[in-house]
């Protein structure tokens, strides 16, 4: 048992920083989190798409219901193309709810976790902190990307005119990424975190100590 | 310097830099070639989830007998359950065990870096198929557990559900993994002695 020391107190050292991740999320840190998320969805998508004007709000506290559990969204994605109107000339909108908590927070705390869990020294965590973080705000902001095209796809208010092909594509992925939307918030950290441990050469850091000749 | 000295020293500090970078990739090489497998795989797996054979035919076939394991479960520590397709209830509490509530994906990725560690394959199917038996028995485990909760605790119930199982999951699948490469090497060292 001894052997595997290392190992032991990684997995105690992520549960324990996961724990406390999640203990934050529930005494503030969650609504900040969701301030930065916002924010992160406006400056990437407020004003990529010429004739579209998309807003990242918070959701009006009464559409969510208590039923939704932690599955409810909490900030609303309001989606405005110009280029459509209704017979009396107001511009078509949209509005879809997307999840903070799941789809930001708990990615980020358990890749937090792993990575100070890793056995490393503190330059090197901190390098490797840094790359994991920038893949896992890329994974954000594609899974978004999906979401917002998926549904304006959906709804008739495309941005894109999706030939078949793709249309089918875009709503697997967000099929994968939203119906099941707990495994991919968890794999894809873990992924990024191998990939980082796996190249800098950490993950050789958990296996047991070679045994004296 | 002369320009033509200065010329000569700069191409060779960059021969010497590509060299390095030739070096470290081909140093690297078995790491990327295992993430590039364990990328592609899942990859592979995102792929067939999506097709309907999967979510019409496999997986609800797969979360009722589940669902009945669940409910077996839940008997031996004095439940009263009936399950009916999907859905484990007692008088008190109904439990649906839904897409993302099977343990498939965690597993799926635990037999992936299995597949994809360089290992002899006897032992990555040895490793795989044992890495099936735990994680499928956690996963009864975790859904007795939420059954549990539901009916005693119910204002936890979302919080064990989502927050707490899901990332635990993960890092038991990354444990064993851990755990089975370094039964592998050990037994390659021994082999090797």
């Amino acid at each position: 048992m001894k052997r595997y020391n290392a190992l032991l107190m990684f997995v105690l050292k992520a549960v324990s920083v996961y724990i406390v991740c999640v203990i934050l999320l529930f005494t503030g840190a969650g609504d900040g989190y969701s301030s930065y998320f916002r924010g992160l969805g406006n400056f990437l998508f407020g004003k990529r798409w010429e004739n579209v004007a998309i807003s990242f709000v918070p959701k009006n506290a009464q559409q969510t219901t208590l039923a939704d559990g932690h599955r409810a969204t909490n900030i609303s994605v309001r989606i405005n193309n110009k280029d459509y109107h209704y017979a009396d000339g107001r511009p078509v909108q949209g509005e879809l709810g997307v999840n903070s908590h799941l789809q930001g927070y708990l990615p980020t705390a358990l890749f937090l976790a792993l990575i100070l869990a890793t056995p490393l020294g503190w330059k090197r965590r901190v390098k490797l902190m840094g790359i994991g973080l920038m893949l896992l705000h890329v994974f954000i902001a594609v899974l978004l990307w999906f979401v917002i095209v998926g549904y304006t796809e959906v709804s008739g208010i495309g941005i894109y005119r999706f030939g078949d092909v793709m249309k089918g594509f875009v709503s697997n992925v967000v099929q994968v990424a939203l119906v099941n939307q707990i495994g991919i918030s968890f794999v894809v950290p873990m992924l990024i975190w191998l990939g980082c441990s796996a190249l800098s050469g950490a993950l050789g850091t958990l296996l047991p100590a070679k045994e004296e000749e | 310097m002369t320009p033509r000295k200065r010329s000569k020293k700069q191409s060779s500090s960059s021969e010497s830099l590509q060299g390095r970078f030739r070096a470290n990739l081909q140093q690297r090489l078995p790491q990327i070639r295992f993430l590039a497998t364990v990328v592609i795989l899942m990859g592979a797996y995102y792929t067939l989830t999506g097709m309907d054979a999967f979510s019409k035919n496999f997986l609800p076939a797969y979360l009722t007998v589940v669902a009945s394991v669940t409910s077996a479960a839940l008997s031996l520590l004095g439940f009263v359950t009936v399950t009916s397709g999907t859905v484990v209830s007692s008088t008190a509490f109904s439990m649906n065990i839904a897409y993302g509530c099977d343990a498939l994906e965690p597993t799926f990725l635990f037999v992936v870096v299995v597949l994809a560690y360089p290992s002899m394959w006897k032992r990555k199917l040895i490793g795989a198929l044992i890495g099936i038996l735990l994680l499928y028995t956690t996963n009864i485990v975790r859904l007795v557990t939420l059954f549990w909760t539901g009916t005693y605790k119910r204002d936890y119930f979302e919080l064990l559900h989502i927050e707490i199982w899901q990332a635990l999951f993960i890092i038991l699948a990354l444990a064993l993994f851990v755990v089975w490469v370094s039964l592998a090497e050990r037994r390659v060292k021994h082999e090797a002695v």
